[in-house]
């Protein structure tokens, strides 16, 4: 319950943003609070279970596409879109999830790496339908309670998804099913051995990531009002992997920053340079030599220094993932 | 669990093959495991006794023969089926969830006896039915005062009861130990005698073992693997005094 607290908290220290920063900032923040959702998610994945995919973006960008056409083409209204987006996305991974669990590693990364090129591909090749390289411009924002065509009132709305599924997650990270997770990256030979679907558990995982992915798809369409290739571009993909190295396997709380940073950091580079990859790089040799746990391990280092101050009382509850 | 009483054996091997390639790793192996009994297989490294673990257990898939349990032919099922039908087992190598306390690694087994293991919407820990499972698994087995604890800080005898305690917790009725007192101490090699000695009767144990005290002081029957063929059936007393297997096993260590 501790974890769950801290993101209501972390979200009302947030919405105080409106008030201190400038419309660019908060817009920046907007899309940085997107992208850390979507590497909390793949956190799920990635650290939970540790399957390392470099084609998540693809769910981010098919529900991205689904929304935009949805509206666009069928003039659809936007919040039907946004489910429709979802459940593209969603239909997409309960379809590839059962191929992709049969791999591991290496394999697995690659295979994830070839369906995230083949939407893109098709999102690039499909001009008359996709856009092509010029992607769907004009998308219209839904009504809402509040003017979400304005900077603070949609950075309320994103602010209140992103609490949402970060809670959700949260809970789920804990479960039952969270903690098979685990056992799965640990032990998949003694998680069959206990009774455990273990291909079954991987391709839960695949989809529910494939699912906040597009959650975040579809809000991050709806903020820039546009959707093109690049949401469904390996580099996206790539640079959400980074975002929980960085922050720290299975922390969820450090892929969150991470992939808010890594997406501020960007924006703010972008300008100066066009070696974005190159940064990228940079940063992750230098987290991998200096920081292998990622931003998450500094805590527990200071968590351990106060617990050994404070032993004796450690056996008031059980479990190191009750969090 | 299917039935156990019933059935003239808890579990048996119907002309079993496994062939690796060129390697005949198990050939024509028949054995039959009295329902309760403490079954010991014995033999040489190399003989073909993981490979027959890991048939029974569904992770290796034989090139001929059966596998029954309680009746029930089980050769077909995978690895996480077989649990419903009453088999556990253990690792020769340590496969404990080493980011994991105590408790949540048998909470792992419990919750597939209590069926909540796909419980996604509330915390592990909230879910009193496979938490007291695993409570009194580890009460049981006098492990308690460690479930705090996290398991890459057990010292490794305590990890190998550990490595028992989570299997128990399937509920099982047949029980398969690879090794339990690999790599012990004099100590611990106690620790887990008196541990497997304690269990339930009506649990059929069935161990493979190398250290020949333990083996002798633990099983009833025996089982002696020879390059992948069963050489020997019996009683322990009679195994002990067979020329074959003082030859083949006894004769080399």
């Amino acid at each position: 319950m501790r974890r769950e607290k801290i993101i209501i908290g972390a979200g009302i220290v947030l919405a105080v943003l409106p008030f201190v920063l400038t419309e660019y900032w908060l817009g920046l923040f907007t899309q940085a609070l997107i992208f850390g959702g979507f590497a909390m998610g793949l956190d799920l994945l990635v650290g939970y279970t540790r399957m390392p995919t470099l084609g998540h973006a693809a769910f981010f960008g098919l529900a991205g596409y689904g929304t935009a056409l949805a509206i666009t083409r069928f003039g659809i209204n936007p919040w039907i879109a946004a489910g429709i987006g979802v459940l593209l996305s969603g239909g997409v991974a309960v379809a590839f999830a059962p191929l992709a669990v049969r791999v591991r590693g290496l394999t697995f990364l690659t295979i994830t790496l070839a369906f995230g090129q083949v939407t893109w591909g098709l999102a690039t090749r499909w001009t008359s339908f996709t856009g092509g390289e010029n992607g769907i411009p004009s998308v219209p924002r839904p009504d809402f309670i509040w003017d979400l065509n304005d900077r603070t009132g949609f950075f309320y709305l994103t602010l209140i998804v992103v609490i949402f599924v970060s809670l959700l997650i949260s809970i789920f990270a804990s479960s039952a099913v969270g903690m098979s997770f685990m056992g799965v990256r640990g032990s998949d030979t003694r998680m069959s051995a206990l009774g455990y679907n273990v291909q079954s558990r991987r391709a839960t995982a695949f989809i529910v990531a494939a699912l906040v992915a597009a959650v975040y798809g579809v809000l991050s369409t709806f903020f820039n009002k546009f959707v093109g290739t690049g949401s469904l571009s390996w580099q996206l993909s790539a640079q959400m992997l980074l975002a929980v190295v960085v922050g720290g396997f299975g922390s969820l709380w450090g892929p969150f920053v991470a992939g808010s940073g890594l997406h501020i950091l960007k924006t703010l580079l972008i300008g100066s340079t066009q070696r974005w990859p190159m940064v990228l790089g940079v940063l992750y040799v230098i987290s991998v030599v200096f920081l292998p746990g990622g931003l998450s391990s500094l805590v527990p280092t200071i968590k351990q220094r106060m617990i050994r101050r404070s032993k004796g009382k450690e056996h008031a509850r059980y479990g190191t993932n009750s969090k | 669990m299917v039935q156990t009483a019933n059935s003239k054996y808890a579990l048996s091997i119907e002309n079993l093959t496994v062939q690796f390639g060129g390697l005949l790793a198990l050939q024509d192996v028949d054995i039959v495991v009295p329902p309760g009994s403490r079954y010991g297989i014995l033999g040489p490294n190399g003989a073909g006794k993981t490979t027959l673990f890991n048939v029974i257990s569904g992770f290796v898939k034989p090139t001929k023969g059966r596998v029954f349990l309680h009746d029930a032919d089980i050769s077909k099922q995978p690895p996480h089926k077989r649990v419903q039908y009453g088999l556990a087992r253990t690792f020769q190598i340590t496969t404990l969830f080493s980011e994991l306390s105590v408790l949540e690694n048998i909470l792992m087994a419990a919750l597939v006896q209590s069926g909540t293991s796909q419980v996604f919407w509330k915390p592990v820990h909230n879910d009193k039915v496979a938490v007291s499972i695993a409570e009194s698994q580890l009460h049981d087995l006098g492990l308690m005062h460690l479930a705090g604890k996290a398991v890459n800080e057990l010292a490794y005898g305590e990890q190998r009861l550990l490595e028992i305690a989570v299997a128990l917790a399937s509920n099982p009725s047949v029980l398969l130990l690879d090794e339990p007192t690999a790599g012990l101490s004099t100590a611990e090699i106690k620790a887990v005698v008196k541990l497997v000695t304690g269990l339930p009767r009506d649990l059929t144990i069935i161990m493979i073992e190398h250290d020949l005290d333990v083996i002798f002081d633990v099983s009833e029957y025996l089982s002696v693997l020879h390059g992948g063929q069963a050489i020997a059936h019996g009683p322990a007393d009679e195994i002990r005094h067979d020329e074959r297997v003082k030859e083949v096993y006894l004769g080399e260590s």
